[in-house]
């Protein structure tokens, strides 16, 4: 192995270390994110931004303006 | 097919542009939802929503597209390509994850603007501000600046298979 861009060497290069270093990080950026949201009630997904989500009790719904 | 040196140049600037306007701008935002969290003056609240909402249609939504945008051509017009290289595909996913999540939260950004003009005493005490998502989306965006700055190495399959067909070629 010459470098890190694989112009010399015969198989694809590894993973580099950083990318699993990242990898770990995210992962446990999700797990206390998913922690906070079960200890706070866990209003909070995506799924309450899509039609029919189900709103937290911290926001609220839309107004319908009549004239 | 890669573009030319004046052509990269330009869309780099505006890439730029978008990029760092987008950050600038949801420090700002980010400003609003803690001022509408904080505050016990209800004209702050109504203003900071308001604010929150025009700055979030009008200005961040247009940038976070065009980062999109504009990142998609520099990626797909120079030697870097989209999948050959990790830091490009986490930075490109980072940046499509924060304008779907964007797409998605603006609505209800509009929807507690609405309730927050019309609001009264508790009411709009409970609207709070909004923190989460303007976090989340600065820390995100954070690490895709780091990515593109400091551009790691580490070819995926696809760039060293693309490699060593080049080298092969030549």
């Amino acid at each position: 192995m010459v470098d890190d861009t694989g112009l010399t060497q015969p198989r694809p290069p590894a993973r580099p270390r950083w990318l699993k270093m990242l990898a770990i990080a995210a992962a446990a950026a999700v797990v206390v994110f998913v922690i906070v949201a079960l200890m706070t009630g866990g209003g909070h997904g995506p799924g309450r931004h899509l039609p029919g989500g189900e709103e937290s009790p911290g926001h609220t719904p839309p107004v319908q303006h009549t004239p | 097919m890669v573009m030319r040196p004046g052509t990269r140049k330009f869309v780099l600037s505006v890439h730029l542009v978008f990029s760092v306007g987008w950050i600038g701008t949801v420090l700002a935002y980010l400003a609003l939802g803690v001022s509408a969290a904080t505050t016990t003056d209800a004209q702050t609240v109504r203003s900071a929503w308001s604010a929150m909402e025009l700055t979030g249609w009008y200005v961040i939504v247009p940038l976070a597209l065009g980062s999109l945008a504009s990142g998609l051509l520099m990626a797909l017009g120079t030697k870097w390509g989209l999948f050959r290289h990790y830091w490009v595909i986490i930075s490109f996913a980072l940046t499509l994850l924060s304008n779907v999540v964007l797409l998605l939260h603006m609505p209800t950004v509009s929807a507690t603007a609405d309730v927050a003009r019309e609001a009264e005493g508790v009411g709009l005490d409970a609207l709070g501000g909004d923190l989460l998502h303007p976090g989340v989306g600065l820390a995100l965006l954070l690490v895709i600046q780091v990515l593109n700055v400091y551009k790691p190495p580490g070819l995926t399959r696809y760039g060293w298979r693309k490699q060593q067909e080049r080298r092969r070629a030549s």
